[in-house]
């Protein structure tokens, strides 16, 4: 599998048209639907079509006015095209057509804040005051369940799986790749797409586009530990700068990567 | 105007209904469960005291509310692993067994595994799957689900524009406690604390300990001022304080936070009922809440209402509301606030 791997970037619409040095292109975001009411969004996938790309669109969950925009896009697409479901009901009206769902990280649901890694470092004990008295604090790990409770998907039950492949013989999920661990095993027929570098653990309402950051912004820290970002309305937080094993490898399920970095496209 | 009130223990529901509480719910959190998946927010997004301890505390409770004629639901609005579901529909089965109204979930294999078991009970979708479209309400529809809580981002036309496509469904919003300006469905920050050998069942920081908000590695040391024996905690979050979105945001209001002034704004646009949160949250707080959503709603149609209402709550809560405290004012929910 590792040797087949796919490299894709993720742009939002408001970048200018590049040649990124990866397999494939995601256009879009999971909060934000200014691209789909922009007339360039279709030109766009055009032109990575046409420079040899695979490219597809990442969809944001749904209100229904966006799923007005929504519908219309699935039927302006005239090949069929991967799109990044944020709910199921992008899902569901994805499923019906001739596209091809890929079900996003909001649909996922992996339990990604950073403080569970925490839970597998050894401190020491201490003592607290919880209001009833003092207490003697000591570290155990957490139970196996709930391990894997933490870090499999809801949607990688046996049930939920024969939801997701109910009209297709195989279907991709993007996943984040949590520090705390991934699922050890995931239900054949599921294929992984990584992303490997901002990890989502937030999102924010929609409020007003002329206040909404585009840029990255420092949010704060959580536990006096891990430096929280905003981008638009996503906070998340950075693989690299969480303190994992140097030796850590990419699950060896992983089909395809998200490198997610337009600066190192070229013109 | 119907009222879902959470209940924690047995002997609320009768003062609670008193007041003008029309229906409740609540989470279980067996010994079982803690036992094999620790003390942790895993069966209901809640922890500890937050929910009944045992099946004959949900009799007891099923009891009370069934002698009320109100409808009881029960919580299980987490999302499961393939090892948990067993053990849920466990739970589930024994309470539909006793004649419970239905049950609270988000997760889509617990929906699916219901439905094709052919459960009486009503199925509604938790505040946390943040149904937010006509298809998603299409696709949960085709798996038994007739009633559904919104999310909080949703604003009224947008409630109406699903509302109205849907007659047949019964629809929530939370209008009371718990108001987060993250959206709840796409969080992933946990409030829980991670016990393993006690139970704390804080869920709003007020676990919080002696000298520590700070959050960090530092920890909260308190010291040994009682002279009482002193216990041991097993835990595997040793660095817990308080929410992460305390951390990040600064603590929330200390009034409550509400949406009573726009209860009727609500009722046309369809939603049928009023959910308060603050499961494991004093009885008393509770308590204020229905009284209080009950008096606003006698306001609401009136002319001028909001003014009423904002001095009812200043009479009640000893403090004037805020934008902070207010679920649908300008600037209460957005990405402003960060």
């Amino acid at each position: 599998m590792r040797g087949c791997m796919k490299r894709y970037v993720w742009v939002s619409s408001s970048e200018k048209i590049a040649v990124p040095q990866c397999d494939g292109i995601w256009i879009g975001s999971e909060v934000c639907d200014e691209f789909l009411s922009s007339p360039d969004l279709l030109k766009r996938m055009d032109f990575y079509a046409s420079a040899g790309y695979q490219a597809g669109i990442i969809m944001p969950y749904l209100t229904p006015e966006r799923e007005e925009l929504f519908i219309s896009l699935l039927n302006r697409l005239s090949q069929p095209t991967e799109i990044v479901v944020n709910d199921v009901g992008a899902l569901f009206l994805t499923q019906e057509s001739i596209h091809i769902p890929v079900i996003g990280r909001l649909m996922m649901r992996q339990m990604s804040d950073p403080a569970i890694l925490s839970f597998y470092h050894n401190q020491s004990e201490r003592l607290i005051n919880d209001g009833s008295g003092v207490s003697k604090l000591v570290h155990v790990d957490p139970p196996p369940p709930l391990t894997r409770h933490l870090v499999d998907s809801p949607l990688f039950s046996e049930e939920a799986a024969a939801i997701l492949l109910s009209v297709r013989t195989e279907v991709t999920v993007m996943m984040d790749w949590l520090p705390h661990g991934m699922p050890v095993r995931i239900p054949d027929h599921i294929r992984v797409m990584l992303n490997t570098e901002d990890i989502l653990v937030s999102v924010l309402p929609c409020t007003d586009c002329r206040t909404c950051p585009a840029a990255e912004t420092l949010v704060g820290k959580t536990r006096g530990l891990y430096n929280i970002y905003r981008k638009k309305n996503i906070c998340y937080y950075k693989r690299c700068e969480i303190s994992v094993s140097d030796n850590e490898a990419l699950p060896s399920y992983v089909s395809n990567v998200i490198i997610s970095n337009p600066d190192a496209m070229t013109e | 105007m119907k009222l879902a009130v959470p209940l924690t223990v047995p002997g609320e529901a009768a003062i609670l209904s008193a007041a003008g509480a029309t229906e409740f719910y609540c989470g279980l959190q067996t010994a079982q469960w803690q036992e094999a998946f620790g003390d942790h927010d895993s069966i209901s997004r809640r922890q500890g005291v937050a929910n009944l301890a045992t099946l004959d505390e949900l009799r007891l409770v099923l009891d009370e509310t069934a002698g009320l004629g109100a409808p009881l639901f029960l919580t299980v609005n987490s999302n499961y692993s393939e090892e948990q579901l067993p053990s849920v529909l466990s739970l589930i089965e024994s309470f539909e067994e006793m004649g419970g109204t239905g049950v609270m979930i988000t997760d889509i294999a617990l929906l699916s595994l219901l439905y094709k078991r052919g459960s009486r009970l009503i199925r509604g979708l938790s505040l946390l799957a943040a149904v937010s479209s006509l298809s998603a309400v299409k696709f949960y529809r085709e798996l038994g689900v007739t009633r559904i809580v919104f999310p909080r981002f949703l604003d009224f036309k947008q409630i109406s524009a699903i509302t109205s496509h849907f007659p047949e469904i019964q629809t929530e919003c939370i209008v009371w406690l718990d108001k987060c300006r993250f959206i709840d469905g796409y969080c992933r920050f946990m409030h829980s604390v991670g016990y393993q050998g006690y139970s704390s069942g804080d869920q709003d920081g007020s676990h919080s300990c002696s000298g520590g908000d700070q959050g960090g590695s530092q920890g909260c040391n308190g010291g040994d001022q009682t002279g009482m024996p002193m216990r041991t905690i097993s835990a595997y979050d040793m660095d817990y304080c308080r929410p992460a979105c305390f951390e990040l945001l600064g603590n929330p209001p200390i009034h409550p936070a509400c949406a009573a002034c726009d209860l009727v704004a609500l009722e046309k646009a369809g939603v049928s009922i009023f959910k308060l949160g603050g499961r494991g949250r004093p009885l008393e707080l509770r308590l204020s809440g229905v009284r209080f959503l009950t008096a606003a709603y006698g306001e609401g149609s009136q002319e001028g209402h909001g003014i009423a209402i904002k001095e009812l709550y200043r009479q009640i809560f000893g403090e004037p509301c805020s934008v902070e405290a207010c679920y649908y004012g300008k600037r209460s929910a957005g990405n402003e606030a960060i």
